[in-house]
This record gives structure tokens, sequence and C-alpha cells, in this order.
């Protein structure tokens, strides 16, 4: 009888943990998928690691895996990934002086246009 | 006046664009210059024994990544066997992602110009050091610093034209 009701308490323990547990892990699959989209392989430079074969993306990838399990961040995987192979690796590259012109320059440019047409249509 | 501007931008562009076509994206810019080289338990490629950051030698030298699969590397080596008869600058190897025998059996056809090698099976290693292109130099001054690095196989150029004054200007600076 007591082995029974033993049974019960550990299926009702089970029951609570069960999903916080796969909630954990659906968190971190989410994050690994994320993360190997967003790092470049090196190797073959125009493919992510996700969709390379190549040795060294199949290392990265399960580098990231390792830090997902872990449990560390996205900031902290992308920080470990540019420190070794500089920010190239990042699909999306941080907001720095060397890039600025990257991410300021089409607005620059498409004020400069605006503002000549804006000048022109002034004129007429 | 009125075709000027709008030429003025688009020769601009144009300009932007052609430069970028020269951009050379195969070599990429290490962020490990200038940083001390990342410290590592592993063992010697021959003898098997431990094998850490302590044990590097208290001088400049180069730190040259290899594998037996690596074709550029066969090229390379007669280049390093150059260096190592040179005797201006000790090379340490860096066995990466390689089978022992395989390895051992590349260096005894031919030849080692090592002082020793470092085995990195799992690629930790390398991958801390941001390895991507066998074979890769790293040139290590005696604080450990990584002061350059060279992707691709070492030529007598690069070596002549830019590891020697390298040496040279770390020399004075101290």
């Amino acid at each position: 009888m007591k082995i029974i009701k033993n049974f019960i308490y550990f299926g009702i323990l089970l029951s609570i943990v069960q999903p916080v547990i796969s909630a954990d892990i659906e968190t971190k699959n989410i994050l690994y998928n994320q993360m190997i989209t967003e790092i470049r392989c090196m190797v073959c430079q125009n493919q992510n690691i996700a969709e390379s074969e190549a040795p060294l993306a199949i290392d990265l990838r399960s580098k990231v895996r390792e830090m997902v399990d872990e449990g560390r961040d996205e900031d902290y995987i992308k920080k470990y990934m540019s420190e070794r192979y500089s920010d190239f690796i990042l699909y999306d590259p941080p907001f720095s002086p060397r890039n600025l012109i990257l991410w300021i320059g089409p607005f620059l440019f498409l004020f400069m246009i605006s503002y000549y047409f804006f000048r022109r249509s002034l004129k007429k | 006046m009125k075709i000027k501007i709008p030429l003025i931008i688009f020769i601009f562009f144009i300009a932007i664009l052609f430069f970028g076509l020269f951009i050379e994206t195969k070599v990429i810019q290490s962020p490990l210059i200038g940083k001390k080289l990342p410290n590592y338990e592993l063992v010697e490629l021959n003898t098997g024994y431990k094998s850490d950051i302590h044990m590097l030698p208290n001088e400049i030298f180069l730190l040259n990544v290899w594998a037996s699969w690596c074709l550029e590397c066969i090229r390379e080596h007669s280049m390093l066997t150059n260096i190592a008869e040179d005797k201006k600058l000790k090379i340490i190897g860096i066995n990466y992602k390689d089978e022992k025998d395989d390895a051992l059996g590349w260096l005894s056809i031919y030849g080692n110009p090592y002082v020793y090698n470092i085995y990195d099976y799992t690629g930790q290693l390398g991958l801390d050091l941001g390895v991507y292109g066998v074979p890769e130099t790293f040139l290590v001054d005696k604080n450990r610093i990584i002061r350059a690095k060279y992707i691709g196989a070492i030529t007598n150029d690069i070596y002549r034209q830019k590891i020697i004054p390298m040496i040279e200007k770390i020399n004075e600076d101290n």
C-alpha cells in the first residue's frame, strides 16, 4: 500500500517539475537556434553556422550548444565569438566607430537626397 | 549647378562601391593582437607530457597552427624549416584537430622544424585563438602577448619583410 502511495506522490511531483524542465529546455533550444543563425561560418563566409557543414561550423555549433546548456545568455555568446573571431563573425555587428558609416550612412544619404529635392521644390 | 549635385552624389556612390570591390574579406584582422595568449592545458604531441602556457619559451617565438590534413601546410613547411635553420626564431607548433599517428607520420616525412608541438585534438585552443583557416601563425613576445597574426602559409616575403622587421621593432621597444 505504501509503495503505491509513494508512486502517487512521485507522479504528482513529476507532473509539477516536468513542465518547468521542458520549458527551460524549450527556451534554451530557441536561444540555440537563434544564435546559430546569427553566427557566420568563417570558412564559407556567406553561410551561417546553422547552414554550413564545414568542420569549424560544426565545432562552433557544439560550442554554442555547450554555452546555452550552461545557461549563458545571448550577449555572453556573442562576446565569446567576437573576442576570438572579431565582429565579422556576427551577422548583426554591434554599433562601433569603425562601422559607423554603415549604420548612419544610408540615413545620411536619404537626408541629403531629400534635402536636395526639398530645396529644388522651394525654388520652383 | 542643376546637374552638378546629383552627379557628385552619383560619383561618390560609385566610388564607394568601386573601392568596396577591393576590400579583402578573406583576411580578417584578429581581435587578439595585443592581447595575452589564452591559457590552455594540453599535451605535447610526441611525448604526451602536459603542456601549458608557462612552458612556452621566454623570448619571441612563432606559434604555428598546422595539421596533417592541411595541404597548404606542406607548401609552408619548407619555409618553416628555413626559419628554424636560421636560428633567429623558435617555432612552436599547434597540431590542430589531427590524429596523433597522422601528425607524427607527417613530421617524419617532411621533417620537424618545431621545438615541440602542442596537441590540440578537440580544437579548443584553436577556437580560443580564432583559428579558421589552417595554416595560421602567431608572433608571440616573451610576455606571451600576441604581436601579429599571419593567415595562410608563411612565405619568404612574409618572413623577410614582415616578421623580421617586427622582431627588430619589438627588440628596440624593450
